[in-house]
């Protein structure tokens, strides 16, 4: 079961105006949905969560999960996975390459790796080039990518966005199921609505 | 972040290195055509160096050699690749014409120089063409190559400089959606090469302005290509230079600093007259604009055209002469082919050539690799100090290495394999930054994050995700690199001082003796060794990545 992901009095701001005034906690299993036009700040967000944000921005403010403090922690060291609109598989490595480079425990990597697959219906895809894979496959081999480096809260910038609407509800169902499995926390960046209803968890609307 | 501090502190450190070794190579001249060089006890300040190198013979005339081959050279290559885009850009045919430039840009200078003269000789391969159409069966007694007015050297010079403007402007190009500016202009009622020059081309230029006064630098002060094709007596500036600074007796370093104080100015004075001519022709263009004219300069632009494909078609004849030339027997004039082809040359020459080649390709292995590391750490952590790395193409040669030989003699540092190394990554630095510098800012930052966020270490990120990436682009710029250094004449002669030699510094000294097959086998050798990396830099990516459809573009 992971813990409680808490951003605790952030404050961001681009050029001396503020951009974002936020506290939340979201408990695991439970998906935040951030919703908010373009320019509000909900990628600036994510940047600042996973310890990339610009140094062009000023941030306040602290991360935690459970009573780690996350502030300070590189980014390879937060355990927080994310996932894009885009899959962005890593197009020089197959499909098994891909999901294996996320494993902490490389000792039985192919097991681990058709395991993977085999929860996404991607049984037999380990050699495949990502290219040759349709947006869904794709969107399922990002997914577990994601989920077998054992992230202790995983963000999701709109990754749903740029799928059609059948593929959308498949794979956002598969992404809920999976997330509330594991028993982590997550947010949920979109404009669509739909994604929110389907997080069903708590929404906080930017700007 | 402590990794990002430290590779940014890193870079800095580079910089500031390459910014010193620039800084007291000036020094290292300057200091001794004042009269200040303590190696011969001279510690007090004098004149005397800087009036005996006015009134070094020929000097004045060396002076105007350079500044006018060098601005002729860069007007006409300029003038003549914007009048080619005009013509060409909208044609099929002008990405046929890049695959042609991108390789004659990997020649190099020395050997590309050697087909030139080759072709254009009076018993080379042009005139024994029109002496088969004349009917004449004599060498003409005219003056065409090393001519006293350096036409040739300036022909030597366009030949090399075009291809390497045209790929900066097609870069710049595609930053000014020309397609959008040429519906617009076209709706307006103007014909293409005139709207094309009277809206792209300006834009074009702003963003080439820096090469653009690169090859102005380079063609002011260029050395081995003049020693082949320009005048000798007197020869040019730089040439004049050279000599005083590799001659055996070590107080004419005194007289050759000197000239290289003269050498700044007349770079200084090339530039201003440069941008006098940006400021005549920026009105000239303005007059122009406003008239309105809707139609014209088509005449000019195919010209042009012809030109550069003459031009293209003197250098690649003349690679082609340089390889039949290695293995020609005796071959009479006016025949265009020789009497007997046969390996005698190589037997007999070849293992001159190959010894020299192993320190060359040395040199050029360890200069490109080690500028390959360097340039992802200016990458990883420089990026807004850049412009300096490039300070080294903007002076020229000549002014600031006679400095760093100086100084190596002050503080007896012999020439060695690594003293030339050293100043060999100097000049592929640059290079290979430029090369890296799209296709490194062109990988998705996201991978990364998503790498990160996977719990991979940064540098294991770089190592796994990063790298393999620009598996294309890093070999095409260790090519560019490889090229850059093989191709380097003066750092290898001044620094290495004959215990170091190359493939170029031999094949350069063979301009005098005149043995047109040993040049021919030796200018072969060199553009070989130049060339060959690219075709491994082309073909390793498609074999390595020939399952990955995404790696398959670059």
């Amino acid at each position: 079961m992971g813990e409680t992901l808490t951003v605790h009095a952030l404050r961001i701001s681009l050029d001396n105006r503020p951009l974002l005034d936020l506290d939340f906690q979201v408990p695991p299993s439970r998906i935040l949905t951030i919703m908010g036009p373009s320019g509000s700040g909900k990628s600036t967000l994510l940047a600042w969560m996973t310890g990339h944000l610009s140094p062009a921005f000023t941030a306040k403010g602290r991360i935690s999960l459970g009573d780690r403090d996350l502030t300070k922690v590189p980014p390879h060291l937060r355990h927080i996975g994310i996932l894009f609109q885009d899959p962005l598989l890593f197009p020089h490595m197959s499909v098994g390459g891909n999901i294996a480079f996320g494993l902490r425990d490389p000792s039985d990597r192919d097991l681990a790796v058709r395991t993977a697959l085999s929860q996404v219906d991607l049984d037999g895809f380990e050699i495949r080039d990502p290219e040759t894979l349709s947006g869904g496959q794709k969107a399922r081999v990002a997914l577990m990518r994601a989920l077998v480096a054992k992230p202790q809260a995983l963000l999701l910038d709109e990754p749903f966005s740029k799928l059609d609407n059948a593929l959308r509800d498949t794979v956002r169902r598969l992404v809920f199921e999976r997330i509330k499995e594991r028993g982590i926390p997550a947010v949920l960046v979109t404009h669509d609505e739909g994604d929110a209803l389907a997080a069903g968890g708590p929404v906080i609307t930017l700007g | 972040m402590g990794r990002s501090l430290y590779i940014r502190w890193l870079a800095i450190a580079v910089l500031v290195i390459a910014a010193c070794v620039l800084l007291s190579g000036l020094l290292g001249v300057v200091l001794p055509a004042f009269g200040i060089f303590p190696v011969l006890g001279r510690t007090e300040p004098s004149l005397l160096f800087l009036k005996s190198a006015l009134s070094v013979a020929g000097v004045w005339r060396a002076m105007l050699l350079s500044l006018g081959t060098g601005l002729l050279a860069t007007a006409l290559a300029c003038v003549t690749t914007f009048l080619l885009l005009a013509a060409l850009t909208r044609q099929a045919r002008f990405n046929r014409l890049l695959e042609l430039a991108a390789p004659l840009l990997a020649v190099p200078h020395a050997a590309a120089a050697f087909g030139i003269a080759f072709v254009i000789a009076p018993a080379g391969w042009a005139v024994r063409l029109f002496a088969n159409l004349a009917g004449f069966d004599r060498p003409p007694d005219v003056v065409i190559l090393n001519d006293p007015l350096g036409l040739s050297l300036v022909l030597g010079l366009v030949a090399k400089e075009i291809p390497f403007l045209l790929l900066m402007a097609v870069a710049a190009l595609s930053q000014t959606r020309p397609a959008q500016s040429a519906k617009i202009f076209s709706s307006l009622g103007y014909g293409h090469v005139t709207g094309w020059l009277k809206v792209i081309a300006p834009q074009v230029y702003r963003r080439i302005r820096l090469p653009i006064f690169a090859v102005l630098c380079f063609s002011v002060s260029v050395v081995d290509v003049a020693i082949i094709l320009g005048p000798s007596t007197p020869p040019t500036l730089s040439v004049l230079i050279t000599r005083f600074m590799s001659a055996p007796d070590i107080s004419e370093r005194l007289i050759g600093s000197a000239l290289a104080v003269l050498q700044f100015g007349v770079l200084l004075i090339a530039l201003f007259a440069w941008l006098l001519f940006e400021r005549l022709s920026s009105l000239i263009f303005k007059t122009w604009i406003g008239r309105g004219i809707r139609n014209g300069g088509q005449l000019l632009a195919n010209a042009a055209v012809i030109l550069v494909f003459g031009q293209m078609l003197v250098l690649a004849a003349g690679i082609v002469s340089l390889v039949v030339w290695s293995f020609a027997g005796f071959w009479s004039f006016p025949d265009l082919w020789p009497d007997q082809l046969s390996a005698k040359n190589w037997t007999r020459f070849g293992p001159e050539a190959l010894a020299v080649l192993g320190p060359t390709l040395a040199v050029a292995t360890v200069s490109s690799a080690v500028s390959y590391g360097l340039a992802l750490i200016l990458l990883n952590g420089a990026q807004k100090y850049l412009g300096f790395i490039y300070l080294a193409l903007l002076l020229p040669q000549v002014v600031f290495l006679p400095g760093i030989a100086n100084l190596m003699l002050a503080m007896d540092i012999g020439a060695s394999f690594w003293a030339v190394v050293s100043v060999h990554i100097l000049f592929v630095l640059p290079y290979m930054v430029l090369a890296l510098y799209g296709p490194f800012n062109g990988i998705d930052p996201r991978y990364r994050s998503i790498a990160l966020g996977l719990g991979i270490h940064p540098f294991r990120v770089f190592l796994t995700v990063t790298l393999p990436m620009l598996l294309g682009p890093s070999l095409a710029a260790l090519a560019i690199g490889f090229a850059v250094s093989v191709a380097q004449y003066l750092p290898t002669l001044l620094i290495g001082a004959g215990r170091v030699v190359t493939i170029t510094t031999e094949a350069v000294a063979l301009a005098s003796g005149g043995d047109r097959r040993v040049i021919g086998l030796y200018g072969l050798v060199q553009t070989l060794a130049a060339v060959l990396p690219f075709g491994v830099a082309i073909i390793l990516p498609t074999a390595v990545w020939h399952n990955r459809k995404g790696m398959q573009n670059g």
